[in-house]
């Protein structure tokens, strides 16, 4: 905006800034430095803070402190009073008060009920509003606030939000309350009275910071750990994706996800030596992932729950919702839900037995179990959990090379026409 | 990127020459190239055994799938034993074969090794005639190893001074010296049957 002083033209607009209290050329300025009469009204409105009480700029705020005189501001200062009010949800609030007249809840769920409840008096919102007394309209309204010690629906809101986080607040005479020293999240929010909020408060505080502790003690356990196979540790690997740990539901030792999953779809050994835990060779079925390293039993079962609920809430990719079948049938973690939104109830897994390559009598169950590994793909952002994407193409994929590699020819004929009927 | 096989062994490297626990044990491991898939292990025989007082050199070769897969692993000192080839060197050791775990360390089937050099498995034999003699004759068999730990594997324990001269009898006859100590090893030191096996 081109504002340059200059003392040859003569001054024809009045300067903005001037109007805002702010022009730096003072007489040098380019533009008029006089107030017109009609221009005050349109520029000039009243100080909302002034009439709350609490105007910060006093004497040198730029809105007027006044009090509206002609009908023309009244009507704005009476919407102005509405709409104020009206924000103030003051619905269940409950006046136990002995000077208050009105105690009914419902009463002072309008501004002019408020009006009432604060001064007695009806509140006409056609009458002039210079009739009404506004002077004990802030101190009413502070002396409110006091009343509203003791009914907690609204106390949170009412302490200041500016004290609650700074300490401080910027308001000389700030109609919220300014809480008490919380010395766990040092914040101000314990209300001085309400002894319920401070109680509520005093729980979410204790219970956070147990939970960062909680989380301190994760990272502790968990950053230092190695993998019992690539033997790096797992938080510091190469890639972010592969910083997870694979937790076995039958022993405790400790394995990078991406290594346990390797070693339990090896082809090269039997499916009891893969399914084992490379270190005490004790079977688990699934490898749950995981952020954090578990040493506690509880948590460990806590995040395996988690784990398989979590994925219940999966559709089951061999179920389809009724269009196929499902070989884990009840035992399968994920969802089987039919087309209606029923939960579907399938029998137990289908159990047929076939000859494996050391020609020994093995379950189909034992042999797709390995399924239960197939919630594995490189591409899941989610720290705690994988969630597999919906491409039955490379489950199949997947299934042909774990579940069918080592069969043999006749096997694989008749699995493959199976698993023609199972895809199609 | 470094591999996995390359990234682990480098590790296992480090803990192996660095562990007390495995000088003790009279347990080695020296690379023999610089992508750390071929290392060289050597074992001491253990104590009580007649492979006490022999060191035992082996060939390690990494596989590119390791962890996932053992390592190769062969006797490179000759032995007498009814798991390890008397030939080739070759050991039939479950662990080396499919019962593999990817958990397991070079430092873990070194151990292995040297365990099983204490406790024989003659039923699961690699050399049916050590296998054989080791079940059916015992102390010949045991005689046997402890003069290979002595002319194989160095040891400077208790020789066996009538199998020397055995052997140097036919060495006089013309034959070659390891073959001489094989066929009279076969032949429950025979000299007779050895000559014969050897004409054969």
């Amino acid at each position: 905006m081109s504002h340059e002083p200059s003392g040859s033209s003569a001054p024809q607009n009045t300067c903005k800034f001037f109007l805002r209290g702010t022009c730096r050329y003072g007489s040098n300025c380019f533009y008029s430095h006089d107030i017109p009469q009609n221009q005050e009204k349109i520029t000039k409105s009243i100080c909302q803070y002034f009439l709350k009480g609490n105007c910060l700029f006093g004497d040198e705020c730029f809105n007027l402190h006044t009090y509206p005189e002609n009908s023309e501001t009244n009507d704005q200062f009476n919407s102005n009073i509405i709409n104020r009010f009206s924000n103030l949800k003051f619905v269940e609030a409950n006046l136990t008060d002995d000077s208050s007249v009105i105690t009914a809840e419902e009463s002072i769920s309008t501004p002019a009920s408020y009006y009432e409840a604060l001064t007695g008096k009806k509140l006409n919102l056609n009458e002039n509003l210079n009739n009404l007394d506004l002077s004990m309209f802030d101190q009413t309204y502070i002396e409110y606030l006091k009343k509203q010690q003791n009914s907690s629906q609204h106390n949170q809101i009412l302490l200041c939000p500016y004290f609650e986080k700074q300490l401080e607040c910027p308001f000389t005479s700030c109609t919220y309350i300014h809480g008490d020293l919380c010395d766990i999240c040092n914040l101000a929010c314990l209300h001085p009275f309400d002894s319920q909020q401070r109680e509520t408060h005093r729980k979410e505080c204790l219970k956070q910071m147990e939970n960062e502790m909680e989380e301190a003690f994760a990272v502790q356990r968990s950053s230092e750990r190695p993998c019992g196979i690539c033997m790096e540790v797992v938080w510091q690997k190469e890639k972010p994706n592969d910083r997870r740990f694979g937790i076995l539901e039958n022993c405790n030792h400790c394995f990078c996800l991406q290594c346990i999953r390797q070693w339990r779809s090896s082809k090269a050994y039997e499916n009891k030596i893969v399914k084992a835990c490379p270190e005490c060779r004790v079977k688990s079925d699934y490898v749950t992932p995981s952020k954090f390293w578990f040493d506690n039993e509880d948590d460990k079962k806590k995040i395996i729950n988690e784990y398989k609920t979590n994925l219940g809430k999966t559709e089951c990719k061999y179920f389809k919702r009724g269009d196929g079948t499902c070989p884990f049938g009840n035992k399968c973690f994920y969802l089987h839900r039919n087309k209606d939104g029923s939960i579907a109830q399938l029998p137990d897994p289908t159990r047929r037995r076939r000859i494996n390559r050391f020609g020994d009598s093995e379950l189909y169950s034992d042999l797709i179990d390995i399924g239960f590994d197939l919630d594995n793909d490189e591409d899941d952002s989610s720290d705690y959990y994988d969630t597999d994407d919906d491409d039955d193409f490379n489950m199949y994929m997947y299934l042909r090379q774990n579940m069918f590699d080592d069969l043999d020819d006749s096997d694989f004929l008749e699995f493959a026409s199976d698993l023609f009927n199972l895809f199609n | 990127m470094v591999s996995i096989a390359t990234a682990r062994i480098k590790r296992e490297f480090k803990e192996v020459v660095t562990s007390d626990e495995l000088t003790k044990c009279k347990i080695k491991l020296e690379l023999l190239n610089d992508n750390f898939t071929e290392l060289k292990g050597e074992i001491g025989g253990p104590p009580d055994t007649p492979y006490e007082g022999g060191t035992y050199q082996l060939e390690i070769k990494i596989p590119e799938t390791y962890p996932f897969n053992p390592p190769k692993v062969r006797f490179l000192t000759k032995i007498w034993h009814p798991n390890i080839s008397s030939v080739t060197g070759a050991i039939c050791l479950d662990i080396l074969k499919d019962q593999w775990a990817a958990a397991m360390t070079l430092r873990t089937v070194l151990l292995s090794l040297q365990a099983l050099l204490a406790t024989p498995e003659p039923d699961d034999p690699q050399d049916a005639v050590v296998a054989n003699q080791y079940k059916t004759n015992n102390k010949i068999f045991v005689k046997t190893a402890r003069h290979w730990t002595n002319i194989y594997a160095g040891s400077t324990l208790a020789a066996e001074p009538e199998f020397d001269s055995k052997v140097k009898q036919l060495i006089d006859m013309g034959f070659d010296n390891h073959k001489s100590r094989v066929a009279l090893s076969s032949h429950l030191w025979n000299v007779e049957h050895a000559i014969e096996s050897l004409y054969n």
